[in-house]
């Protein structure tokens, strides 16, 4: 298409890991593409970009949600938390990784890793809202969250593994 | 090329501004929920035209209340919040609603997704409109100098991504009328998969008087270009007390009055229709059998 098209700047402000971000965004632009693209923040991933996989889950306002379907300019003015903003909790570890992160590696809950940093967000989400879940509602929450590596059987051990330990 | 590529984005914080913004871009205005189903559209390349957008999320509106049994939903409530509120389903009369928003796509998309956006995009095989259709749910329609107009959901959703508004219209909220008293209602659907839309969906609305029907309804969706509403098969199950006789002789007036469902790649009309026997039946035993109230 040859048609010179319109572009107009806005500026948002964002809370990306504890740290205020002001960003100059096109008002089409996902939250994906600003992080990824404009933060340089590539953990987070893009997969199928169109709601369905969930390589690219990110937390807004500690909520999962797919950051590839989410305009930036509606993200204005929230916190977002990537896989980069996860901390350790405790120190005898030269590997600063949160628990969720360990979990996964203990339990060989991913292959490829690509789809990893998502599952590892929207576990840290479901075990804020409900620390003890049932595999079922481990299963039924991570129902947006696709692997073609594993299979599932070692993810979900991973995140029971969590659910157990903590209660 | 696909893609949304508006010259602006606001987000207005009166309905007198959306109203404003709507009238001076006309058609080339998109006025956004939660953006999850703009964004599939988009990149279907169906939004390249729009110049404005007009995010709803700063009015305000994204609260939920409670009036005298009916249910006030503000444009901005998501899916999410909406399934959280367990104390509205306790008595039964609701149950579709839960039951279709909890296997309603993943969380993250529940999270962004606005009931509003749901019944506004006019998505045949959507799950919510049905459920809300089943329990009779008006659409507040805000216009020029706060006027609101009050449509039933089915006019509303005029046809296949045709909602009733008007140049300088948009969604303000949603009531979800009280149910009268024994009312239970319930929603079942059949899909593919767990990622996929419906084939075809069910809510129905069933009240149980002395062990007889005494009011009956039953709505299908993805068979139609809008929820269909089953008048005779639900014309058929009143004054029964729901045995086996009553939800077959129902499903033989559904076969008459459903005539020619929706026939696409996933699925043939003769199969959507055998289908929609199946979960009429489903649906209603599920409504009847609820707990509560």
């Amino acid at each position: 298409m040859g048609e010179t098209m319109t572009t107009t700047t806005m500026t948002i402000n964002l809370t990306v890991n504890g740290e205020k971000r002001e960003v100059s965004i096109e008002p089409g632009d996902t939250l994906n593409f600003v992080l990824r693209e404009k933060l340089g923040l590539t953990g987070t991933k893009k997969g199928c970009d169109s709601g369905g996989c969930g390589a690219c889950t990110v937390l807004m306002d500690r909520k999962p949600v797919y950051s590839c379907m989410l305009y930036a300019a509606k993200a204005d003015g929230s916190e977002i938390t990537t896989i980069e903003g996860l901390q350790n909790d405790d120190d005898d570890d030269d590997v600063k990784l949160d628990p969720v992160q360990k979990a996964f590696a203990n339990h060989y809950g991913l292959q490829c890793g690509y789809c990893t940093p998502g599952f590892i967000m929207l576990t840290k989400a479901l075990l804020d809202e409900n620390p003890h879940p049932t595999e079922e509602e481990v299963r039924q929450a991570l129902v947006g969250n696709l692997c073609r590596c594993t299979g599932y059987t070692k993810i979900v051990e991973a995140v029971m593994s969590l659910s157990e330990r903590r209660r | 090329m696909g893609g949304l590529h508006p010259e602006n984005y606001f987000k207005p914080k009166t309905p007198a501004e959306v109203v404003s913004i709507l009238h001076r871009y006309k058609e080339d205005a998109l006025i956004m929920g939660g953006g999850t189903e703009i964004y599939e559209l988009s990149e279907r390349g169906f939004l390249t035209s729009v110049k404005a957008v007009v995010d709803l999320s700063n009015l305000g509106l994204d609260k939920i209340r409670e009036r005298d049994g009916e249910v006030l939903l503000g444009a901005s409530v998501t899916l999410s919040q909406l399934e959280r509120q367990r104390e509205l389903y306790a008595g039964g009369a609701l149950g579709c609603l839960p039951d279709a928003l909890r296997d309603l796509g993943p969380l993250q998309v529940r999270n962004m997704a606005t009931v509003a956006g749901a019944v506004t995009a006019c998505i045949p095989f959507f799950d919510l409109p049905v459920a809300l259709a089943c329990l009779n749910t008006v659409i507040e329609v805000q216009g020029d100098g706060g006027k609101i107009r009050r449509v039933p959901i089915l006019t509303f959703q005029r046809d296949y991504l045709q909602p009733d508004l008007n140049e300088g219209e948009f969604v303000a909220g949603l009531v979800v009328p009280k149910q009268e008293d024994g009312t239970k209602s319930a929603f079942t659907k059949f899909v593919s998969n767990a990622g996929d839309w419906s084939i075809v969906n069910c809510a129905s609305a069933i009240r149980v008087t002395r062990g007889k029907v005494s009011s009956a309804k039953v709505v299908f969706g993805a068979v139609a270009n809008k929820p269909f509403v089953a008048e005779r098969a639900a014309a058929a199950l009143v004054g029964t007390r729901l045995d086996d006789a009553a939800l077959e002789s129902a499903g033989g007036a559904l076969d008459e009055e459903l005539v020619d469902p929706t026939s696409d790649g996933k699925a043939s009309g003769a199969y959507r229709k055998r289908l929609a026997k199946i979960l009429l039946k489903e649906t209603v035993r599920k409504a009847a059998s609820r707990r509560g109230g």
